[in-house]
C-alpha cells in the first residue's frame, strides 16, 4: 500500500489529534526525555509523541493512522521492561496503555479474569484474592508492571518455579494486527484442539500487534505456605543446594538465591541485618493445600541445607514473619544504588545443575573485567541475573559492561540454556539470539512475524534481527554504550 | 514408512501424512491414496534428572519414555492407561502424537499438559530443512515459542523430529481424580471440555459417558454429545468444534510454514 506522508512532528501531532482527546496525545521536549527509554537505560531513542487510548477502538484508530501514515509504533505499558523493548527505535508513536486499566470481568467459578492490558498484575491478583485465587506470574515489578507487558515479554517472577511463566495463564487476547485490525485469539477452556497461535503472541515483545485486553488463569491460592531463609558460608555451599533440593524431586513454589554483596547492600541501604559468616542466602518457599505434605517438603528443604553446610536456617510461622524474609529478596535491586551509581542486570538462565561452575564463572569474569558485581536471582529455574554496579562515568567501564554480559549469556549457551529467562531480547539481545540459533532456526523465527503481518512499524527492531533500516541503529546503540 | 528428514529433503510435493503408533488415527480426517506416511525417528537422546529435562525423538512410544524417566525416578505427569484408561491417560501413543494432538487427560488441572512442558523442538519443515526452538533451559523467552505453536497442530504445519519436556518427580504427581465409566480401552471418543459453569449440564446431556475429569471439566464420550455452549468439542473424523472459525492466523501459519501443503 502506498503511504501517505506527513512530515514533521507538528503535523503528525496534529493527525493524532483528530483520532483522540487532548489529554491523550502527549509530546514535547519532556514526552521525548520521559519516553526515550523503558529500564533499559544504555540506548535511548526518543518517539515524537506519546498516545494514550482507552479501548481497543481507540488502538485500532491509531494503528491504522501510523499505518496509513507509514509512523513506526512502539506499545508501552508501565516501561519497566529491561531489554529496551518498549523503546521507540524508529522514533514514531508510543502507544501506551497507562489509561486501560479495567478490570472488565471477574469470573470466579470459572477461576479467569478479563482486564485491559494497562492493569497492573498485582491488581489481578488483588481484584482475585478476596475469592481465594490469584494471577501466579509474579515478576518483581508486579505492582506497576502492566498485564500487557507482561503478555508482550512472557513474564515470570519468583513462583514460576511451581506455577509456570506467564503463557502458561493466558486463555485469550484481544490482539491489534500492525493493520489496526481487532482479533480474538484463544480459547477460554483450555486445550482447543488447534495450533497453538496464542503461544506466538505471547512473549512476541509487541512486535506483532498489541495486545489490549486479556482473558487469564486465575489459580486458587495455596491454604498451607512454608518459607524458608538459610544463609551459607560460600556461594559454592548454596548453589550446590540449589542444585541438591530440584534433584532430590522436591518442587518448591520458589527457590530464590542472593550472594554476600547483594546482602552488604541490603544491609547498607535498609539495615537489614543477616547471619554473621553468610555470603550466601537461599529463599525458599514450599505451599499447598496439603499441611502434611507442606511441612514435609519444607523440612526436607531444611534438612538439604543443613546437609550442605548452612549456617542458619529460619522458617517463617506466621504471614507477618514471611513478609520479612522476603523483604530482603524483594529489595534487593532497589539496595543496589548503594554500592554505586550504575547498575546493569543482566539475565541468562542455564540448567539448574549447572548453578555452581556458573556462578564460579560470573565471579571470575567480573573480576577480569574488573567489575563489581553481585548476584539475585531465581535459582530454582537456572534464572542468573547478575547485577554489574559501576561508575559510568570512568572511561571505558560500559564498554567491560557489555564485554562481561556477552561473555556471561556465551556461557549460559554453551551449557545448553538461554540468553534471557524473562527480560527478552528486546535490542538488548539481538546478537543474543545468534549465539542460540542456527541461520535456519533464526529463518524460522523470522518467518513467525510473517504470520501476522508484513509491515515493519509495529515495534521495529525488537526480538528478531532481521528488519531492514536497523542495522544502522543497531550500529549506533552500540557506539553509544561504548 | 519413510524417514521425514530424507523424504522432505528431495523437495517433493507429494502430500504427507505424518504418523506415529496409530493410536489416534480415528480423529484424522479420511487419508487419500497417494499419501507418503512418514514418522519420526524414535528413541531417547539425552535425559537430565538432575534438570527433570529430558530431549526425546517424536517417534518414541509414551511407554518407553515414560519406563526411562521411571529409572530415575520421574515421569510425564500422565495418568496410567492401564489403570485408568485410555480416555484419562490422554490417548497415549508417541511423544510426537502427544505434542502434535494435545489431548486432555486426567492430570491436566494440576500439571498442565503438553503445552506447559514442551521446553524445546526440533522440527522438519516442508522442503526438508530442520530447525530448532527453545532450549533444555526450563525457562526462556528467546524469541518466538515456535514449539508451542506445535501443540495442537496435528502433523499439519511440520514434523516434529524431537522435542525437549519438562520431567516431573513420581512424587511430585498427584492421584488421577478422573472417573472411569466406560471400558478401558475404546477404540474412540468424542472429547469435549467446557468450563465449570457448563461442566454438570454438558455431563447430564453427553449419551454413553466412557470417562470424564471434573477438575479439568472434560468428557468423553462413545456418541456424539450436543456442542457444549462454551468450549470445544473433537470427534472420530476429523470433526472439530471450538465455538468460532478458524482464524485466519491459523491458516496463514499453514500458509508460511507449508506453503505447498504438503501435511495433511
Amino acid at each position: 500500500m502506498m503511504k501517505r506522508m506527513v512530515s514533521g512532528s507538528d503535523a503528525l501531532v496534529a493527525g493524532l489529534a483528530q483520532l483522540l482527546e487532548p489529554d491523550q496525545v502527549l509530546h514535547g521536549p519532556a514526552i521525548e526525555k520521559a519516553y526515550e527509554c523503558d529500564a533499559y537505560t544504555v540506548d535511548r531513542s526518543p518517539p515524537f509523541a506519546v498516545v494514550l487510548p482507552r479501548s481497543t477502538e481507540e488502538v485500532c484508530q491509531i494503528v491504522k493512522w501510523c499505518s496509513e501514515f507509514g509512523v513506526p509504533f512502539t506499545p508501552r505499558g508501565a516501561g519497566t521492561g529491561l531489554s529496551g523493548g518498549a523503546m521507540a527505535a524508529k522514533g514514531g508513536v508510543v502507544v501506551s496503555t497507562k489509561k486501560m486499566t479495567q478490570i472488565l470481568e471477574l469470573d470466579p467459578l470459572n477461576e479467569r479474569l478479563w482486564a485491559q492490558a494497562g492493569a497492573t498484575n498485582a491488581s489481578l491478583s488483588a481484584a482475585a484474592r478476596p475469592h481465594g485465587l490469584h494471577f501466579a506470574p509474579d515478576p518483581s515489578s508486579q505492582t506497576v508492571s502492566t498485564l500487557g507487558g507482561n503478555i508482550a515479554e512472557n513474564s515470570g517472577g519468583p513462583h514460576t518455579l511451581k506455577y509456570g511463566v506467564t503463557v502458561q495463564h493466558v486463555l485469550q487476547v484481544t490482539f491489534v494486527d500492525s493493520a489496526g485490525v481487532a482479533h480474538r485469539i484463544g480459547n477460554l477452556v483450555e486445550g482447543d484442539p488447534e495450533p497453538d497461535i496464542l503461544s506466538l503472541i505471547v512473549g512476541s515483545e509487541g512486535t506483532v500487534g498489541l495486545v489490549t485486553e486479556a482473558w487469564v488463569k486465575l489459580t486458587p491460592l495455596p491454604t498451607e505456605v512454608r518459607t524458608l531463609l538459610a544463609a551459607f558460608p560460600s556461594v559454592r555451599a548454596a548453589t550446590e543446594t540449589v542444585a541438591k533440593i530440584v534433584a532430590s524431586g522436591i518442587l518448591p513454589a520458589a527457590l530464590e538465591f542472593m550472594d554476600g554483596r547483594m546482602l552488604m547492600a541490603l544491609r547498607q541501604a535498609f539495615g537489614l541485618s543477616f547471619p554473621a559468616g553468610a555470603e550466601a542466602m537461599l529463599l525458599i518457599e514450599c505451599d499447598g493445600n496439603d499441611p502434611a505434605k507442606v511441612d514435609h517438603e519444607a523440612h526436607s528443604c531444611e534438612s538439604v541445607c543443613r546437609g550442605r553446610g548452612a549456617l542458619s536456617v529460619e522458617a517463617a510461622e506466621t504471614s507477618e514473619e514471611r513478609a520479612r524474609l522476603w523483604t530482603a529478596r524483594k529489595k534487593g535491586i532497589g539496595a543496589m544504588g548503594r554500592l554505586a551509581p550504575t547498575i546493569v542486570t543482566h539475565d541468562g538462565v542455564i540448567p539448574r545443575s549447572r548453578l555452581p561452575e556458573m556462578l564460579d564463572f560470573v565471579y571470575e569474569v567480573a573480576a577480569r573485567h574488573g567489575l563489581g558485581v553481585a548476584n539475585l536471582f531465581h535459582a530454582g529455574d537456572g534464572n542468573l541475573h547478575p547485577c554489574f554496579y559501576f561508575d559510568d562515568r570512568e572511561p571505558g567501564i560500559v564498554q567491560r559492561v557489555v564485554s562481561a554480559g556477552e561473555e556471561i549469556l556465551a556461557r549460559c549457551v554453551e551449557l545448553g540454556g538461554s540468553v534471557t529467562g524473562e527480560h527478552g531480547i528486546g535490542l538488548e539481545k539481538l546478537d543474543g539470539l545468534k549465539l542460540m540459533f542456527s541461520d535456519d532456526d533464526l529463518s524460522l523465527q523470522r518467518s513467525m512475524r510473517r504470520v501476522f503481518s508484513t509491515s515493519e512499524l509495529c515495534n521495529p527492531c525488537k526480538l528478531i534481527p532481521d528488519q531492514r533500516g536497523c542495522v544502522e541503529h543497531m550500529r549506533r546503540w552500540r557506539g553509544a554504550a561504548t | 514408512m519413510r524417514r521425514a528428514h530424507a523424504t522432505l529433503a528431495r523437495g517433493c510435493h507429494l502430500k504427507h501424512r505424518i504418523v506415529g503408533l496409530g493410536t489416534k488415527k480415528w480423529l484424522l480426517s479420511h487419508q487419500e491414496p497417494g499419501t507418503k506416511q512418514v514418522r519420526a525417528p524414535s528413541g531417547i537422546l539425552e535425559f537430565w534428572p538432575a534438570d527433570q529435562v529430558v530431549s526425546v525423538l517424536a517417534g518414541t512410544s509414551l511407554d518407553d519414555l515414560q519406563q526411562g524417566l521411571r529409572e530415575q525416578g520421574q515421569c510425564l505427569p500422565l495418568p496410567d492407561p492401564q489403570v485408568q484408561g485410555k480416555c484419562l491417560a490422554g490417548w497415549p501413543g508417541t511423544v510426537g502424537g502427544l505434542v502434535a494432538a494435545n489431548l486432555p487427560h486426567g492430570l491436566w488441572k494440576v500439571c498442565g499438559g503438553p503445552r506447559d512442558w514442551v521446553l524445546g523442538a526440533t522440527l522438519v519443515q516442508a522442503g526438508g530443512t530442520r530447525a530448532k526452538s527453545g532450549s533444555r533451559a526450563v525457562k526462556s523467552v528467546a524469541g518466538f515459542d515456535v514449539h508451542r505453536a506445535m501443540v495442537g497442530s496435528w502433523g499439519q504445519l511440520a514434523v516434529i523430529e524431537s522435542v525437549i519436556l519438562r520431567t516431573w518427580p513420581m512424587t511430585a504427581v498427584p492421584t488421577c481424580r478422573g472417573t472411569l465409566v466406560g471400558q478401558l480401552d475404546p477404540q474412540e471418543a468424542w472429547i469435549q471440555r467446557t468450563d465449570r459453569s457448563n461442566f454438570a449440564l454438558a455431563l447430564d446431556r453427553s449419551p454413553k459417558v466412557l470417562a470424564y475429569d471434573e477438575p479439568s471439566c472434560t468428557i468423553w464420550s462413545a456418541e456424539e454429545p450436543p456442542t457444549p455452549s462454551i468450549g470445544w468439542l473433537l470427534g472420530p473424523g476429523g470433526r472439530r468444534w471450538s465455538g468460532q472459525p478458524v482464524h485466519p492466523f491459523r491458516i496463514r501459519l499453514k500458509e508460511v510454514l507449508d506453503p505447498n501443503g504438503v501435511f495433511v
